[in-house]
């Protein structure tokens, strides 16, 4: 059922974000056929018109997708589990775990996605390379980390890096869902308790960060401290990433049970 | 003992062990000291009944008596404040959104969506969901299945829904104002339809306060004012000891 919820959301969010991928990729080709590339031309060749609009354009399509990343995480959860549709999502045979996860998976997979189209183009737009170029430069620089660090150090490295990025945005994502799952507890001005209560969740985080670095300020965490210093660098660096990894684990953890709890005991479609 | 009477033996104790297992099943739906508040105001108070299979159950109502309220916790969209609400003696969860298909008094479809996209999402995701009866309807109603949801008029768009939730070989079908907003003349291909595409052992709880246009396939009456229980009976029990039409008696304890 999971991968049916995962369907339909692909299908619902991939009329929005296909057509500004589309643009910008179109905005990098325009940029290449022009040779517009920004590294490639100055003000004096006459072409700093052209460099300016594709700029523009290039910023503003940027800026767009990132607003709409936003808008449409927040609309899909609040207009789709918490509004009208929501009387049908919340009546197919499904688990509140797997609506919950519904919405997370594809959240997670067009941040990602939206993240490699801006890196790719960016990457087209700056440099002079053409896709092939990159594409071929990727490769050596691989193989050039691998031969610095170790295989084994580059590849953990590698993945707990990926494992820390997907953990913060889903503690991120996972914010906002519980945000809104206490927003709708109330029966009237919803939206506001959701924006009221994605403040004091981020504050109550905040806080408790600064708690954790006062105390190992105040030596109760010294011990960590002394076997990640007792540690040779490369083991130091990876038992230091899985600790955030695993810090990462419990503040997903801690946000997903309360929206869970909320949706599942307490949803209020009033 | 010949072969024969063992056979009969034999058929026999099935049929009081079916007629036992029929009894010990748990009601389709229950309510126990139900009652359900938003902040300070009242919407049901402490409901306590059952509902048999096999009945077409008309929960009826003015405007804001708790029909929409009760409909809405059988499915579990909002949660009791107080008792319970049992569905095959189960709370509202996977077990019982398998068994009960809700019709809303909006519309609730994705409208972006084409027709028989909702057709495909429904056969997805509820195995009891017959696609050729939806797409019989929908053809005798002109629907194209390749029309967007938000194409069609409104009208059309609650027979789209209506459709999708009759199409389901559901035990328990709690449709909120199926007639509502419509004309007479979609009244009763509505009204048709209930009537056609529900199972006997399957039980239909319609709420409405247009009694008149289906009194006559109304097998039992539940009366709901202020969100209190004032009356649950047979209607064939109803006509006999009142001497009324379901009509008349509404308008009676309903009087303003």
């Amino acid at each position: 059922m999971l991968g049916k919820l995962i369907k339909y959301e692909f299908r619902a969010t991939a009329r929005h974000y296909l057509p500004i991928y589309g643009l910008i990729l179109l905005l990098t080709l325009f940029g290449g056929i022009t040779g517009s590339k920004l590294g490639a031309v100055s003000l004096e060749e006459g072409r700093g018109f052209w460099m300016a609009v594709l700029i523009a354009a290039y910023g503003a399509a940027v800026f767009a997708l990132m607003v709409l990343t936003l808008v449409i995480t927040v609309n899909r959860f609040y207009k789709n589990l918490l509004g009208s549709e929501g009387y049908l999502m919340f009546t197919l045979p499904v688990t509140t775990g797997r609506q919950i996860f519904g919405k997370l998976l594809p959240a997670l997979a067009w941040i990602i996605l939206s993240c490699l189209v801006v890196l790719f183009s960016a990457l087209l737009l700056i440099t002079k390379s053409s896709a092939a170029d990159l594409f071929g430069q990727i490769f050596p620089a691989i193989g050039e980390a691998c031969r610095e660090l170790g295989v084994g150090n580059f590849l953990l490295g590698a993945v707990e890096l990926i494992a820390l990025g997907l953990l913060g945005t889903a503690s991120l994502l996972l914010t906002i869902y519980l945000a809104l799952a206490i927003g709708q507890l109330a029966n009237e001005h919803k939206f506001l308790l959701s924006f009221g209560a994605f403040v004091a969740i981020q504050t109550l985080g905040q806080t408790l960060g600064l708690v954790v670095a006062f105390a190992g300020g105040n030596h109760s965490l010294a011990w960590l401290y002394a076997l990640i210093s007792g540690l040779p660098g490369s083991a130091a660096v990876h038992v230091s990433l899985l600790g955030l990894i695993l810090g990462g684990f419990i503040i997903c953890a801690a946000l997903y049970a309360p929206t869970w709890f909320l949706l599942h005991k307490k949803l209020n479609l009033a | 003992m010949s072969a024969y009477d063992t056979r009969t033996a034999e058929a026999a104790y099935t049929d009081i062990m079916q007629e036992r297992t029929e009894q010990e099943r748990p009601p389709l739906l229950e309510c126990r000291g139900l009652g359900k508040s938003y902040g300070r105001h009242p919407a049901l108070r402490e409901l306590n009944f059952t509902l048999p299979r096999g009945r077409i159950v008309g929960l009826l109502g003015p405007n804001g008596s708790g029909k929409t309220t009760l409909l809405k916790l059988a499915c579990g969209l909002i949660k009791p404040s107080l008792g319970q609400i049992l569905i095959n003696g189960e709370a509202p969860g996977v077990a019982s959104k398998k068994a009960a298909a809700y019709l809303p008094e909006k519309t609730y479809l994705n409208d972006w969506m084409r027709v028989r996209d909702i057709v495909k999402l429904f056969e997805d995701f509820y195995a009891d969901f017959r696609s050729e009866r939806a797409r019989e309807m929908l053809g005798n109603l002109g629907i194209g299945e390749a029309a967007r949801l938000k194409t069609l008029s409104k009208g059309n768009q609650e027979k789209v829904q209506l459709i999708m939730v009759m199409s389901r070989d559901a035990q328990l079908y709690l449709l909120d104002e199926p007639i509502g907003g419509v004309d007479p003349a979609a009244r009763e291909y509505i009204v048709n339809t209930i009537i056609g595409n529900y199972n006997e052992n399957a039980t239909v709880l319609l709420s409405t306060h247009i009694i008149t246009d289906i009194e006559t396939v109304l097998d039992e009456v539940i009366f709901l004012k202020e969100g209190a229980l004032v009356l649950n009976s047979s209607v064939d029990k109803l006509r006999e000891e009142s001497g009324k039409s379901v009509d008349q008696v509404f308008r009676e304890v309903f009087r303003c």
